[in-house]
């Protein structure tokens, strides 16, 4: 390996007998525009990086999705047992939209399930409750043997699961309004226990912090413009923070090719 | 290169006789992706064989004569680990926005690597990085503690590694766990020990290839058979967020048909801005622990042992830098990608039939549930595996060079003879083979938590060593000694908290470190903490001898 040997004229403030340098006070010409090239791309690197993320942080509103709005727009009422049939459905609804959300923990969906059945159940008729819970009882059934079962068995598991399913919805759709071609057909059957329980008053307080929890987003001009089909801000972070990366990579790469030409280094 | 591209090409011809139908994403014993995963590993340790290490500088450096574009290969092959594979899809299906800082971390950090220190520490001319503090802060001292922190940084990178191998053979095999990560280890430990870093680099070209075409191919299949923009899905899944945000109702149609999962669920979703939205209180992630995750992987980068030693086998010091720029496009290929995955899981798995999925194998359940070609979801576990052990045969050799040259070698017998030295390498690769095998089993977390956790120590140790070693002639033994000592304590502490928790035992302020020095990401104090105790030691000490100077300003940055 070929080394250059520094020059009088490049060596600014060492000297012979002190070889002390650092990034910020560099030796020789060719140190503080390497120095100054490092600074400038690490700042840019820095503030791409950082800095949306911060500008994300400073320009979010908590944002409430439609089943929020709707949500909180009946559940006084539900909650003192004086809502209307269709203010209960959407109790019903709204709580099945988070239960369709895969972010909920265990204990939150246990309450979910919970407010679902309160719900339901409360807007059957006896014989009718009697008979969803039979069926829910059922597709639990089906569901454990499902996680053990063989290729065969498992086929046959599913079409049972399908049956049961659509046996709940027929009931259950009655009374929530849902369309039976809506997603939500799929959700509610696993939404359900297998009768009706009376919610604690603290197990109210808690749904509603619950519901809000899941249904309430931070959002802002970055996270609402879509950009090549993008919200913005995903798209930013995703991919043009990494083009960002191989392209400063790319241009230190070349330009300390160029600034060692300059000034007469060889490697 | 060409008999093994033919070797794989023929042992591949049998999948296509034995492809079959999967009806479960666990449980059974899948022929196809068998059959690939066979072909595979005969292929690793096929080249390991042949290009085996003659000696000690073929063993740790690869002779010194592997070209930048393939190096470059081999820095995104040994960093496209299970962590990359299978990992950030996972954390990204889990986590949605928060999996991006994992994205943002483990590519930004490059930058940092490059124009810092990847030119520096090909000119330093040494081995290992244990080599390098120890040489720059002249100090047996530290370049023993380094070599351990090598080996325990490496130890907890395998780990995940490890983690990811008995997944995916569990998947295939059908078989247990316990039992796919005992494969899995024999397998990379036997071909690594062999052939050392020159097979280990060869070998990683080749995985870098399988596991990048094993990585797209699917991205393509996905975005073609659910109507979104097909062409370059690392664009077209844009469409798939935005509408996993505004929800997808039941039935989905496209062309006049539903669009249906593997088990002919409709292809739906509530909407579900949690996924996409940033810091959502519904993944119980903050904007502090987004920005420290990033920070710490990113300086984590920058320090890994088996990364930084990537730079010593390029034959010049501008290949160290190419090599390093085209590392980063080799990496960020599959990074641009890998976000696919997590969407379309999103989407496939929204049924509550579907069950609850783990997260680390989204990857493969995701090409399942999209219905695509057994050949294609086994091509895709046998790359999530040539990913797994091409990280893995670099961490060994990181490690048993450590074990070896740095310890053996340096300070318990300077005149070992080179077999004797190999020897010891050798045996260094087996002993961590297997004690991390033995911790696999125990299933900490999930695999990227657990590579975070590697990227924070190096943050915390190696960066700031290295960092302050090159770009300050003033940093001296004693403010190296300060600074590894800061580091360490930091690092030890958030251990002994996360160990504690994970046995379901309570410290002191147990939630406080849990939130400001989480395991995944402490190096965002502690890295910074490390610096400053090098920098006001070093000042109140004794100088940096002349030669040491000299040395750095005629060699290292002229």
């Amino acid at each position: 390996m070929a080394v250059n040997k520094i020059t009088k004229e490049d060596i600014v403030e060492s000297t012979e007998q002190d070889y002390s340098f650092n990034l910020f006070k560099p030796v020789s010409r060719y140190g503080k525009a390497n120095r100054d090239l490092i600074i400038s791309l690490v700042l840019v690197w820095f503030v791409a990086i950082f800095g949306f993320q911060l500008l994300l942080l400073v320009l979010q509103k908590p944002t409430p999705e439609k089943a929020f709005v709707k949500f909180e727009a009946v559940f006084e009422n539900v909650k003192a047992g004086t809502g209307t049939v269709e203010e209960n459905q959407d109790f019903i609804n709204s709580m099945v939209s988070v239960a369709g959300k895969s972010s909920v923990t265990p204990e939150n969906r246990l309450l979910i399930r919970k407010g679902v059945s309160w719900g339901v159940y409360s807007m059957l008729p006896d014989s009718a409750g009697m008979v969803l819970s039979g069926f829910v009882n059922e597709l639990q059934a089906t569901r454990e043997k499902l996680e053990k079962a063989s290729d065969t068995e498992y086929i046959q598991l599913q079409a049972e699961l399908k049956s049961t399913r659509a046996s709940i919805n027929a009931l259950a759709n009655e009374v929530t309004g849902a369309d039976p071609t809506n997603l939500k057909e799929s959700i509610l059957p696993y939404s359900l226990n297998a009768g009706r329980e009376e919610l604690t008053p603290e197990e109210w307080t808690s749904l509603a912090g619950v519901m809000k929890l899941y249904l309430v987003h931070n959002q802002s001009v970055l996270t609402d413009t879509r950009f090549l089909g993008f919200p913005f801000h995903y798209f930013y972070t995703s991919e043009f923070l990494l083009f960002l990366f191989v392209g400063i990579s790319l241009f230190y790469s070349i330009r300390i090719s160029q600034l060692q030409k300059k000034y007469g280094i060889k490697e | 290169m060409k008999k093994i591209f033919l070797t794989i090409s023929t042992l591949s011809v049998p999948v296509l006789v034995f492809s079959e139908n999967l009806t479960q994403l666990e449980g059974s014993f899948k022929l196809g992706p068998a059959v690939i995963l066979i072909a595979v590993l005969i292929t690793f340790v096929a080249v390991g064989f042949l290009s085996r290490a003659k000696d000690t500088t073929d063993y740790y450096a690869a002779g010194r004569k592997i070209s930048n574009v393939s190096s470059g290969m081999a820095i995104g092959a040994n960093w496209m680990s299970a962590a990359s594979f299978l990992g950030m899809a996972g954390m990204m299906y889990a986590t949605g926005y928060n999996g991006l800082s994992y994205v943002v971390g483990w590519t930004g950090g490059y930058v940092l690597l490059l124009v810092l220190m990847a030119g520096q520490i090909r000119k330093y001319g040494k081995f290992t990085a244990s080599d390098f503090i120890g040489d720059r802060y002249y100090s047996q001292g530290l370049r023993a503690t380094s070599a351990i922190f090598t080996i325990l940084i490496s130890f907890a990178y395998c780990v995940g590694q490890f983690g990811g191998v008995g997944l995916m053979f569990k998947w295939i095999l059908g078989i247990d766990y316990f039992w796919s990560v005992i494969i899995g280890a024999s397998v990379v430990i036997f071909y690594t020990m062999i052939s050392g870093m020159i097979g280990a680099t060869k070998n990683m070209v080749i995985q870098y290839i399988i596991l990048i075409i094993a990585f797209l191919i699917p991205t393509f299949l996905l975005t073609y058979k659910f109507d979104y923009f097909w062409l370059i899905p690392q664009f077209g899944y844009g469409s798939v967020v935005s509408d996993i945000v505004t929800g997808i109702p039941a039935p989905n149609i496209a062309n006049g048909a539903a669009l249906l999962n593997a088990y002919g669920h409709h292809v739906s979703l509530v909407p579900s801005p949690e996924f996409a939205m940033p810091w959502d209180p519904a993944t119980g992630a903050t904007a502090f622990q987004w920005m420290a995750i990033c920070f710490s992987l990113m300086l984590g980068t920058a320090g890994l042992p088996h990364v930084l030693q990537r730079f010593y086998i390029t034959p010049t010091i501008r290949d160290a830098r190419l090599s390093c720029v085209w590392g980063l496009f080799f990496i960020c290929v599959l990074y641009w990608s890998a976000p696919i995955y997590s969407v379309f899981g999103k989407i496939l798995s929204s049924n509550p039939e579907v069950g609850n999925l783990a997260s680390d194998a989204i990857v493969v359940y995701t090409a399942q549930l999209g219905n695509l070609p057994p050949l294609i979801v086994g091509l895709l576990a046998a790359g999530a595996v040539s990913a797994a052990f091409s990280t893995i045969s670099g961490l060994l050799v990181a490690g048993s060079s450590a074990f070896s040259h740095d310890l053996y070698v340096k300070i318990i017998n300077p005149a070992a003879s080179p077999k004797a030295q190999l020897r010891m390498a050798r045996f260094g690769t087996i002993l961590m083979g297997v004690v991390v095998g033995i911790v696999a089993m125990l299933k900490l977390g999930m695999i990227a938590q657990l590579v975070a956790v590697a990227f924070s120590m190096a943050a915390c140790t190696i960066f700031p060593l290295f960092l302050l070693g090159i770009w300050w002639s003033g940093s001296n033994r004693a403010g190296g000694i300060a600074g590894m000592s800061v580091g360490i304590a930091i690092s030890l502490f958030a251990l002994l908290y996360f160990i504690v928790a994970k046995s379901g035992g309570q410290l002191p302020g147990q939630a406080f470190v849990e939130h400001w020095l989480n395991v995944w990401y402490f190096a965002w104090i502690g890295a910074p903490l490390a610096i400053l105790a090098n920098i006001i030691v070093s000042k109140l000490t004794t100088p940096t001898p002349t030669e040491i100077k000299k040395f750095l300003i005629e060699k290292v940055h002229s």
